[in-house]
């Protein structure tokens, strides 16, 4: 058959069933819209900051880098400069900062400083910064930071004449600061869209007080030096800096948002296999036209080969179109309701809010998209054995392999079964394998669907019989046997749709909970805590000398402990370390423990020398409790005795507690990241709150927090950071029921003739209406209990990764109220869709019976 | 218009139905027919597609109601009945036969014999215990758990006339219901038709193209663009024919 041909028989198709066309075309949309969106989402934020770090290194390949916020000396600079083979070298500081702007808008931002040196290393972001503005004493901002600070953002240029002036809090310190210039897309790519702010290396060492430091300096090196510049620098850090590659902490993020990549890429899976099941659905519905024109083709004498050529030109125009519009909606979603920076990241790394569109992704979706309306478009090729060339002319009621024997479902659901236990085994020795167990499950899901709808399809027939009144039940239910294979690939769409959204959903709210509880039991330490705007981990030090003593002689105030902390990078993880008073009532939070003894740990951490570590921590170290860890803090290694270990108390990368001694002593500083303020017996801690604030001074760069809005301040930024989580599993839903909608509303709408007959057996449009919701309640029930059976397993599987694979606080419950409502949301969902369709079709006129 | 014909079953008096065609025109789809079957009569309407045959079909039926003239069953006009009395005319009173079966895929030929019953709210198990002595009457006693897909097209039309007649009808409508079907095996369907509605003394109105058909009836009426323009006895040969096989 030659392509004219080809194209003939295809426009003939599209002609004469648009509708059919329109819908298979929309089911395959949503599936690749929806595996493209997350993907994208998902790697936007590796991809962004990546665009960040990269842009500002520039050529440089190396970095020495400070183990804390203090840096470190800046004449290590022309120490680095006279190494033999680096051609470059630009010094950088860097510090977590607060900006509030017009009408008191606060933003949390990234401060980096530098020096012209820094412009001749050549990165895409640094080379559009002019050396004026470097040059100027105040902040060049990127648009997104101006945006939030209420700054006209456009067009990107220096801000002349009185520029816009904002208060800078840094390390405790609050300075008015002029705007010298904001910078968009065009001047400076990826970093427009960040929160950030960028200003002269002298100025910023100024107002944060930090004068002669730096953070970290880069280093480009002469091509073939790289080996022998790295231990150059090694030498020179004398085990006190990190030598690092340039980008390192794009490494460090990776493994930072691995658990929720992975998780992420568990809906990934989910969204294919709706996707797959809703392109399954919506081209069965053309099956039986499918296999006429196969069959009148057949008996005019064209070959089984054109006729396979001619389906799968047809099925690849389909997929390709509707995977096109898949991809530009998919596009639209990753900008908008997945385009989620997660906020709690942005303490520890440089974060880009825009989306990134990796060739990837594309491709995945796009090939995965046309692969599965192939797939889908393969039954009526059955027809081309030899024995059922004319099946569809004499057997035109039926679909192919329509009918499963008892026995045939019988054998899938115990497959399903040997398959779950097959994929969920390797769980008990390998927690991480929970990508094939999921899968497993999912399959096994869809395997048990056959058995599970013949158990509804008979207990509702012995409901029937109980009453006549029932006749429509019964009705609905020989109904459904005429459209078997179409009635089981739609209840396996629900079931794979309440899978996931129970799995998913259920496992995001043990996380949020097991968070919620960490962190509530982690600020339980003190009534009231003193930290740096918008820091919900105190890891922003600032000057404590002084501030302890005047924050003790508040009224109402009984003690003042200074906490210190930050992050450290150990073994490729940017752990979290949390630096108690030996006086803290409750340094380790109990709750969290896993290995260990909680009173003995406490007494060991109070006493000095020992430590806790998340155990994911101790794990990669073969680490056991009572044994060492040795710590490259910025006075050098330092070995600790692991007294527990924890969970990774809700950082990722994991998390450190020791004795602030220790802290002091192996980080050389006694600057705090909060204090901890003890009220007075009976005291009205809101009013001690407030004496706190007034005693800081209007000037400062601090803020009081009671305990508990620092636990719903943790707790919203968990949300936030978990929020795609939610917004998949809703999307999912909404595309699962709408998808199931429009199939069945596309079946019932191909049934009309058959309708009509009924209707001239005297059946009342009421009574149809009776038939046909039976039909649907039947087919999406099924569909979502096996689902949410399903999801509960899935749920206690994936709690189990969260706790012992990410280390993540997770304690699993079984949400039934949740678990019922997802069913009845995407049931009811879906019939009040069908509900038109429905109406419209039980008013069929009777003769139409009569017009084939 | 005239006054009803005594022992008529079904009796259609200047019937008129108009439809709306193209650029304003109207098809008059039945034009002025006058008709009527006494019971155990069978009367094959013959004519060209777009005759008017299957409207005047869904006029017997009370499906829609005529422009014109008048449609009476046992004597009642059927335009009078209300949507209520129209359903239970059409649920107690025909029985209705089409060219494609209309049967529900992967249902047993027992459920699907006693379908409408359901419609009647007549329980399941009751409605099947009707169904059985009717598909027994058409010859498929030893089929009767067998489904479509594993009936020949000649046992799918016997399971529908089955069906037709669990209600016990007076009148038996069908359209075309040997289109489906070779020779031979339409000649047993119609067969049987004639036989049972003799036996049952139900008037069957036979809409068909199938010349056979002139065989079992006991007359035959042809229409053309809506008129009715003869009507006349079956011929002798067919009535030799009839004895044959009825």
């Amino acid at each position: 058959m030659r392509f004219s041909g080809l194209l003939y028989f295809y426009g003939r198709r599209l002609r004469t069933r648009p509708v059919q066309e329109l819908l298979a075309g929309v089911g395959i949309a949503i599936g690749v819209a929806l595996v493209f969106a997350v993907q994208v989402a998902n790697s936007s934020i590796t991809d962004a900051s990546n665009a960040i770090v990269r842009g500002i290194a520039g050529t440089a390949s190396l970095q020495l880098r400070a183990r804390d916020s203090d840096g470190f000396d800046e004449h290590m600079l022309a120490r680095v400069q006279r190494l033999p083979g680096v051609s470059e070298a630009a010094p950088i500081l860097e510090q977590t900062a607060s900006l509030v702007g017009r009408g008191g808008r606060h933003a949390a931002i990234a401060l980096g400083s530098a020096g012209p040196s820094l412009i001749s290393l050549d990165g895409s972001i640094t080379r559009s910064i002019s050396l004026h503005d470097l040059s100027m004493p105040g902040v060049i901002l990127p648009a997104a930071t101006a945006r939030a600070l209420g700054l006209p953002t456009s067009p990107s240029q220096s801000v002349g004449g009185h520029p816009p002036r904002v208060t800078l809090q840094v390390r405790g310190r609050a300075s008015r600061v002029a705007v010298v210039a904001v910078l968009g897309p065009e001047a400076i790519g990826a970093l427009s869209g960040s929160m950030a702010a960028i200003a002269p290396l002298a100025f910023v060492q100024r107002v944060t007080g930090l004068q002669g430091r730096v953070s970290r300096i880069l280093v480009t090196t002469i091509p073939g030096q790289q080996s022998s510049v790295r231990r150059e620098l090694t030498a020179l850090a004398a085990g006190r800096l990190t030598v690092a590659p340039a980008d390192q902490d794009i490494t460090l993020l990776e493994q930072a948002v691995a658990p929720n990549t992975e998780a992420t890429g568990f809906f990934v899976l989910v969204s294919a296999i709706v996707g797959l099941l809703l392109a399954f659905n919506a081209m069965l519905l053309t099956v039986p036209e499918r296999r006429r024109v196969i069959a009148d083709l057949r008996m005019q004498g064209v070959r089984p080969w054109q006729l396979v050529r001619m389906l799968l030109f047809q099925a690849a125009c389909l997929g390709v179109v509707a995977s096109l519009v898949g991809l530009a909606v998919g596009d639209v979603l990753s900008r908008t309701i997945f385009h989620v920076t997660p906020s709690y990241l942005a303490a520890a790394f440089p974060l880009g809010t825009q989306t990134v569109i990796g060739l990837r992704p594309l491709l995945v979706s796009f090939a995965g998209g046309v692969l599965a309306t192939c797939l889908a478009a393969a039954p009526p090729l059955l027809d081309l054995r030899r024995s059922r060339a004319v099946d569809a002319v004499y057997f035109e009621d039926g679909e192919p392999g329509q009918a499963l024997d008892g026995r045939a479902q019988l054998r899938l659901l115990l497959a399903g079964g040997v398959l779950i236990v097959l994929t969920s085994g390797p769980l008990i020795f390998w927690p991480s394998s929970i990508v094939l167990a999921t899968v497993g499950l999912a399959v096994a899901t869809l395997l048990s669907i056959p058995f599970a709808f013949q158990m509804v399809v008979r207990l509702a027939e012995r409901l029937a019989a109980y009453s006549s009144r029932l006749n429509m039940l019964t009705v609905a239910l020989r109904a459904l046997r005429a459209t078997t294979v179409r009635s089981l690939a739609l209840a396996a769409t629900g079931a794979i749709a309440v899978f996931g959204c129970v799995v998913a959903e259920d496992s995001h709210n043990d996380l949020l909970h097991g968070l919620y509880r960490d962190y509530s039991e982690y600020v339980s330490t003190a009534e009231v805590w003193v930290v740096s705007h918008g820091d919900a981990l105190a890891t922003s030090s600032f000057p404590a000398r002084g501030l302890v003593a005047h924050v003790a002689s508040v009224p109402g105030v009984a003690g003042v402990r200074a906490y210190q902390g930050g992050f450290l990078d150990v073994d490729g993880r940017r752990v979290w370390i949390i630096a108690r008073a030996a006086s803290a009532p409750a340094p380790i939070p109990a709750s969290q423990l896993l290995e260990g003894d909680i009173a003995a740990a406490t007494e060991r951490l109070r006493k000095g020398g020992w430590m806790t570590v998340s155990r994911r921590l101790a794990e990669v170290n073969h680490a056991t409790v009572g044994g060492t860890l040795t710590l490259p803090t910025p006075s050098g290694p330092v070995a600790y005795r692991i007294a527990a270990t924890t969970t990774n108390l809700g950082w990722s990368s994991g998390a450190i507690i020791l004795n602030d001694s220790d802290y002091r002593r192996a980080w050389r500083t006694s600057d705090a990241s909060a204090l901890e303020v003890d009220t007075r017996p009976g005291a009205d801690i809101a009013a001690v709150k407030r004496a706190v604030q007034g005693a800081l001074g209007p000037g400062s760069a601090l803020t009081v927090q009671t305990s508990g809005e620092r636990a719903a301040q943790a707790d919203a930024l968990a949300r936030q950071g978990l929020s795609r989580m939610s917004q998949i599993t809703s999307l999912l839903m909404v595309a699962a029921a709408l998808a199931m909608a429009a199939a069945i509303g596309a079946g019932i709408w191909q049934r009309r003739s058959s309708l009509a007959a009924l209707r001239i057996h005297s059946f009342s449009p009421w009574q149809l209406r009776g038939v046909l919701t039976c039909e649907s309640v039947l087919v999406l029930g099924t569909g979502g209990l096996a689902g949410a059976a399903a999801g509960v397993y899935g749920h206690l599987l994936c709690d189990r990764y969260l706790r012992l694979t990410t280390g993540f606080p997770a304690p699993f419950a079984v949400e039934g109220v949740h678990t019922i409502q997802t069913i009845v949301l995407i049931v009811v969902g879906a019939l009040v869709v069908l509900a038109v369709p429905g109406y419209v079709a039980s008013q069929v006129p009777p003769q139409l019976a009569l017009q084939d | 218009m005239s006054s009803p014909v005594r022992g008529a079953v079904l009796e259609c008096d200047g019937v008129v139905k108009h439809y709306p065609g193209f650029g304003g025109e109207v098809v008059r789809a039945v034009d002025g027919v006058t008709l009527a079957l006494g019971a155990g009569e069978i009367v094959a309407l013959h004519g060209p597609s777009g005759s008017g045959k299957s409207t005047l079909l869904m006029l017997a039926a009370a499906l829609m109601a005529p422009d014109a003239g008048v449609v009476r069953f046992q004597g009642r006009e059927l335009t009078s009945l209300s949507p209520a009395q129209a359903a239970n005319y059409q649920r107690r009173e025909i029985g209705f036969i089409f060219q494609s079966f209309h049967l529900m895929a992967g249902v047993p030929a027992v459920e699907n014999a006693a379908i409408k019953l359901l419609a009647d709210r007549v329980p399941l198990k009751h409605a099947r215990r009707a169904a059985i002595p009717w598909l027994e009457r058409v010859g498929l006693a030893g089929r009767l758990n067998h489904t479509p897909d594993q009936l020949s097209g000649g046992e799918r039309q016997r399971v529908a006339i089955a069906r037709a007649l669990v209600n016990e009808p007076r009148l038996i409508l069908a359209d075309e219901p040997t289109g489906s079907l070779d020779t031979q095996r339409g000649g047993e369907v119609l067969a049987l038709l004639s036989a049972i509605a003799r036996q049952q003394q139900v008037a069957v109105l036979l809409v068909t193209h199938d010349p056979q058909a002139a065989a079992v009836a006991d007359r035959v009426c042809t229409l053309r663009d809506g008129r009715l323009v003869s009507d006349e006895p079956a011929p002798a040969s067919s009535a030799l024919l009839r004895q044959a096989w009825g």
